[in-house]
Order: C-alpha cells, then structure tokens, then sequence
C-alpha cells in the first residue's frame, strides 16, 4: 500500500496531491490510492463526526431550523471560512442585479458539502452538451453525452444510486447499465400528484437518489427520517466522507485544518509542490507528480487566483483569464400553495419525485429549462409558524397545522443560466480571511434568458396548482441559491477561452487536474453532483493513463 | 452553547405515546442555551413554586394536561433568562388563567396579557423562547408542534418505521379541509432556501389547463 512521505518538518511527498476532500476529491483519491499511487489530501476545514452534526442540528433553535440554516451545524475552522447566515458572515462578497441569487452554501470540512445535500443523482441530457450546437445559446462541452456515459454509470455504481429502471420514468433514458438499484418508491403524494398533473404533460418522475431502501454495501437503509439535508443521521445516504475513508483505507492520507495558498511551478509550468498553512499558521510544503484541485466552484478559482505566481502572473490555470469567469448555479423560485387534498409531504426521503416535463425542448433557443421539485421535506415548522401568527391556540391551532402540514405544497423551481463572462468571481481588494488570504468577490446576474425562463415557470406553476385546487398559491420574487456551482474553472477545446480539456486537465499545466462542478460549460436545470463525480472519475482515468505513459 | 442532557423521565413518555417509549433514550436530548447557574437549577429538577406556576399557566394556554415538568422548569429558566422581569409576567399570566376554560377562552379575556400568552404558547410548540436567530431553544423533539401530525409525520431525524414505510397510505386528515381564518396568513418560509424568507407574490389565482379536460377525482380519505 503506497503512502504518503512525511519528513520531520512537516513537509510530505506523494505521487497525487489532491486539494478538497469533498465528493470529486474523495473518488479521486480512492481511484488513485487503489491504483496503487501514493495520495495526500489536504482540506482546508475540520474533521467531525456525523453524531455531531445530528447533535447540533437538533440543538439549534427553530427559527434557524425553520428557514434551512444547514452552514450553521457545521463548526468552521477558526482559519478556513465559509458562508454562514445566521447571521450571515459576508464571507463572499456578493454584487451585480442578482447578486443575492448567490448565496451559496458549501462547507469546508472534510467530507464536504455533501453532508448537507439532499443526494438528488441526476444527469445532464445529451442536448445539455451540445447546447450551442442545437440551440445558438451559450458553450458546448468538450466532451459529448456519450463519452461521459460510462463515467456517470460508474459514478451512480460509487453512489450507490436508486433510479428508475423503467425506461419512461428515466431522464435522460439514454444509459448502457441499469441503475444500481431501482427507485425509491413514492410516498401517497407523489403518487397522487403525479396521477393529477402528468397528463398535462408535466411529466413528474422519480428524482434519482444517492441512497436506497435497502443496505448498499457497507450503506445502510434509508429509513425514511426526512432529515437529508441537512444531516442525514444514520449514513442511509452517501457523503463524500464515504469515499475519503475508502481511499484512507487504501493507504491514502488526509490532513485536515490544511489552508493550501501557494502553488509552485516550473520552467515547464509543471506543478511542483503546493504550500498550506496549517492549524498554528505554520507553512508546509506538499511535493507530488500530479496535482489535483477540488475545492468546489468557489473555492477552486479563488485558490487558483490566489497563487498567481512569476510565470502565471493571472493566476494558475489562467492564462485565458477565464478562471472566475462564467459563475453559474440553478437560480430558482420557490412556489408553494395549500391544496385541496391532503398529500402529507414529509413522509420518507426528503427528496423524492420532480416535474421534468419543462426540462428540454426547442424552446431553449429562446428562454431557460427548468425543472421543480416536489419537496418531500416535512411541513411541520412552516406550518406551525404561520399558525402560530395567526393568533390560534388550543384546538384551533392543532388543527391549523395539522392541515397545512398535511396539505401544504413546496415546489423548488430551478432555471438554467447561460455562462456569462462577466459573472466573475475575483480576489477581494478589502476582505481577507484570518489567515490574510483575500475573500472572493463574485458578481451575478441570471440574465434574460433565465428571466424569459420564470415567466414561463409562473405560468406552469398557476396550472399546477390549479390542478391540485390550490390556494395561497404564492411565488417567490426573488431567485435563490441552490449550491451547484459551475463554471469558474469552465471546460473547452480552445486554450485560448477555456481553463481545462475534456479531462478537466488544465490546459497551461501538463499534471493538474482540475475536475469538478467548475468545468460544468452548461448549467443544465438539474443538481449537479452527479456530473462532478463523473468529471472527477474521468480526470482519475486521465490521471492513470498518464502515469501509465510516464508523464503524470 | 451549553448543552444539559437528562434520561427520559416516565411523565415524559406519557406525553409521547407508545411508539416514542419505543424510541428509548434517544428522545432525552434537551439543551437550553442559557447561563449556566439556570441550567443547573433547572438539571437538578428542583421545581420551584415559580416552576408549578409557570407549569399551571402553561397547561392552561396550550390546553394540554400532560406537559413535562422536567422540560416546563427548563422553559421557565429559559424564559426568565430572556426576558427580564419574567417572573412577574407568569404571575400576571396566572391570574388570567386561575378561572379555567379552554385555551381560546383564555386568549379571549387576556387584555393586553394576549401577547404574552401567544408567546408562551409560541414557545411551547417550538421549543424555543422565541422565533429569531439563535433564540435559546430547551426542546426539539418534544415541541409541541410535531403533536398534531404525529400519526403520519416522523419527527425529522427520527426513525418512524421500517424502510419504504412511507408507500403505505398516510393517516386520514380528520378534520374539514378549510377552516375560516381570523386573517390572512404569511407566506410560508420556503423550504431548503437558506437565508431569510425571500420576498413572495401576494396570494396568485392559479390557473386551471382546459385541455385535455381536468375532471377530479373524488377526494379519498384514507
């Protein structure tokens, strides 16, 4: 079993140096560390155990429960920041018409942000890869659907993923394996709503799922506590952390509380050793023979930006000065309405079913997809607090929520941004970390194709709910975040505007690998952790075939 | 934050039911985010008279006999650490409950007592003192709110039953459908949206598609 080399100093050595110890980086590592090559990961944040989590989520007080404070369970390392809320820490600076569209919740922690995911697997269509080509608008990917295909059948086999082995129920239908398991049955209201809505042409199907209702490998089942995000308490579904303890098992080392700020570069712009600071503040040196970052959307190109260096005066990876650029995520609405029926979401895995119906189509030429989630979390607390502000007490108020939360409807709508060049994460000129380190600054605006996008989305939401007899129907007016970030280190054949190929290899540098939500050119309107971890087991590929051919 | 922890107490299970005896120890986790010397006057279960009278006000607003007197004394400190002067306001509180009737009685002779009331009872069902960031909170899973869907919603985080017990159909509302309103309600806070509830579209008429013929299927109960 290879192992990292650590000298006396502090310093270490490995054959593969990845950066983050999220999903993409977890599977990196286990690729590599089972391909026999020594591996380091370094993460910036704090290692803690899932009963802590489960812990301090139940001891936060309702009103951070109730509007989804899923950062603040997760302790940050006094040195490695990340977005809090409540009350927020403007750890990111935000600017721009939509800036507050992107307030973004990513953890730094080893493990990393999917420890609050709700393991929603979904694939990008065939048409998202080609989305110039087709339709006129924004970047096609270096890489087409199919040659991805067999990364995302691996990535669902990692996972673990349930979906529906009923090809009309699949989206896309295009695959060459099954899914590992089928789907996770629908609760009544899903049932209920899809025989209300799909013969409208909405085309509600089950939501792909990194879980399953029976033990998957070491995974045991979900039994159903609708508390996925943002903890999931038994391990029902998968975490990053998984595949970090995998590949610790075969040999490969993580150091958390690891702030890696410096990368060093030879006369060939070969990566030759990063630099981090640890715990105490004390510098350390990793040497290695391939490097790989993954640190998610944001934290990528600020890293990348922030080790600009003699021969990479912009920036590493930046020599088209697209690092940062492109930012993207799902921005999206939220509907909800009270219907005449009780459907008692809540009831299993908070995630289940999805209108997709909306999804693709000629359309897109003109104004974004979408797709809406039929959340299945419970509606207890919201329920209760707009009971409680009626004024209700006794009967009255049981009652009171007892209906809304039985009767009550939350559609999470996601739209599909175009990548833009000017929503551009830089280097705060103002802001730095306590480590002195500049905070990101990110610009955004959805763009019109994304508003042409939500007119259309508020008329599909009025005739849903018109199905369902709602009332209270009432859209949100200002786009949230959803935390798929994209586009900050963009993927594409040209050097000249693009930051990494088709195996997220940068381009300026020969042993960097650079896998993960950044290179995504297309938003697609649907979570994008699948796609990372296919892009990341693809760069692993890429990984071993350049150590095979001596030039990792 | 200080965490207290206690083992569940028999008036506890009491108010829970069967299925949360079988969830044993698991339910006993209680914090309360207050000073310590309040914590420990509440661990040591010492109930005060102040305790047995916040305990009689609370019993009378929420109209539930079978409130914990573990957590009630927790509540209590938790309240008093708050909000100065709560002693006295219990005392006040009191005085409007000690002539009986239901909740909605109560609420209706409170005079400018109404506030405090709804915000006991507030308390009661969210198991925190108030509604705002960081508010101290003495229960989670014993919160009153998860009372009146406990026969077909799990508590979250909690396991309700075996895996795919959700295919199964849910319990039947058992009350009318709509209800008339003293007001229009909020919006509600959208779900998984981190931030502080987004500004939302006043109430939308929704739109019913003409084709092909939407024809409803009567309403069944289950």
């Amino acid at each position: 079993m290879a192992k990292p080399d650590f000298s006396s100093s502090g310093d270490v050595s490995a054959d593969v140096v990845v950066v983050g110890s999220g999903v993409v980086g977890g599977m990196v590592a286990n690729e590599l560390a089972a391909a026999g090559h020594s591996v380091l990961i370094l993460e910036a944040g704090l290692r803690l155990k899932r009963a802590e989590y489960v812990e301090n989520w139940r001891n936060m007080s309702f009103h951070n429960r109730l509007h989804s404070d899923f950062q603040g369970l997760y302790p940050q390392s006094p040195l490695a920041q990340a977005p809090l809320y409540f009350p927020p820490n403007d750890y990111v600076g935000l600017s721009g018409p939509n800036g507050s569209a992107f307030k973004q919740g990513y953890l730094r922690t080893v493990g990393g942000t999917t420890w609050h995911w709700a393991a929603s697997c979904w694939r990008h269509l065939p048409s998202d890869f080609e989305m110039k080509t087709r339709y006129g608008v924004g970047r096609d990917w270096a890489i087409s659907y199919n040659e991805l295909e067999p990364f995302y059948c691996r990535a669902e086999e990692e996972m673990g993923v349930s979906g529906p082995h009923d090809k009309s129920l699949q989206s896309p239908p295009e695959r060459s394996r099954p899914y590992p398991r089928d789907m996770i049955p629908f609760g009544y209201g899903d049932r209920r709503v899809a025989e209300i809505v799909n013969p409208h042409g909405f085309h509600l199907v089950p939501i792909p799922q990194g879980r399953s209702i029976e033990p998957y490998g070491e995974r045991p089942a979900c039994c159903g506590n609708n508390n996925c995000q943002p903890i999931c308490p038994i391990g029902a579904m998968y975490n990053g952390i998984q595949h970090i303890e995998k590949a610790e098992s075969k040999g490969a080392v993580t150091i958390a509380e690891a702030v890696v700020y410096r990368i060093d570069t030879d006369e060939n712009n070969r990566v030759t050793a990063v630099h981090w600071y640890d715990a105490h503040r004390q510098s350390h040196k990793a040497t290695g023979k391939t490097f790989v970052l993954a640190c998610n959307g944001i934290e990528t190109p600020r890293l990348l930006l922030l080790a600009a260096n003699e021969r990479n005066p912009n920036g590493i990876a930046n020599s088209s000065d697209q690092v940062g650029r492109n930012m993207m995520d799902h921005s999206g609405v939220h509907a909800s309405f009270l219907a005449n029926e009780p459907l008692w979401f809540g009831r299993g895995p908070a995630q289940s079913s999805c209108i997709v119906g909306p999804r693709d189509g000629d359309f897109r030429r003109e104004y974004s997809a979408n797709k809406m989630i039929l959340n299945n979390i419970s509606r207890v607390a919201p329920a209760t607090e707009q009971a409680l502000k009626l004024g209700l007490v006794g009967k009255e108020l049981d009652d009171e929520i007892r209906r809304r939360a039985a009767c009550g409807v939350d559609l999470s709508i996601s739209l599909e941004p175009l990548p833009d060049p000017e929503n551009r994460l830089t280097l705060s000129k103002t802001r730095k970390d306590p480590l002195g380190l500049a905070c990101p600054d990110i610009h955004y605006d959805v763009g019109d194709y994304v508003r042409k996008g939500l007119d259309a989305v508020n008329s599909q939401v009025k005739q849903i709910a018109g199905l369902l007899g709602g009332t209270e129907l009432r859209i949100t007016t200002d786009y949230n975040a959803n935390n798929h970030i994209m586009g900050g280190t963009i993927m594409g054949r040209d050097p000249k505007d693009s930051v990494v190929d088709g195996d997220c290899r940068a381009h300026d540098h020969p042993n960097l690998w650079i896998p993960g939500g950044g290179a995504m050119p297309s938003a697609s309107v649907v979570n994008t952790t699948l796609s990372m971890a296919a892009l990341g087991l693809k760069a692993a590929d890429s990984i071993k075939a350049a150590f095979a051919r001596g030039q990792a | 934050m200080t965490k207290g922890r206690h083992p569940s107490a028999p008036v506890q299970q009491s108010v829970l039911g069967r299925r949360s005896l079988l969830l044993g120890t698991i339910m006993g986790s209680i914090s309360v985010a207050v000073g310590s010397s309040v914590l420990g006057k509440a661990g040591a279960l010492a109930a005060t008279p102040l305790d047995e009278t916040f305990l009689a006000i609370s019993r009378a607003i929420t109209g539930r006999q079978d409130l914990d007197p573990v957590l009630s004394s927790r509540l209590c400190a938790a309240m008093q650490a708050t909000f100065p002067g709560y002693a006295s306001t219990i005392q006040a509180l009191a005085s409007v409950t000690a002539q009986g009737g239901q909740p909605r009685e109560i609420l209706e002779r409170s005079g400018d007592l109404r506030k405090a009331f709804l915000a006991l009872n507030a308390a009661w069902y969210t198991g925190s003192v108030e509604d705002r960031t960081g508010a101290p909170m003495v229960a989670y899973y014993n919160a009153l709110m998860y009372q009146p869907t406990k026969d077909g919603l799990p508590v979250p985080t909690y396991c309700f039953a075996r895996p795919g017990w959700w295919t199964e159909a849910p319990p039947a509302l058992g009350i009318p459908i709509h209800a008339p309103l003293p007001a229009t309600p909020p919006p509600p806070a959208p779900l998984g949206v981190e931030s502080k509830t987004p500004p939302q579209s006043p109430p939308l008429k929704p739109i019913t598609p003409s084709s092909p013929p939407y024809v409803p299927k009567p309403r069944q109960e289950h």
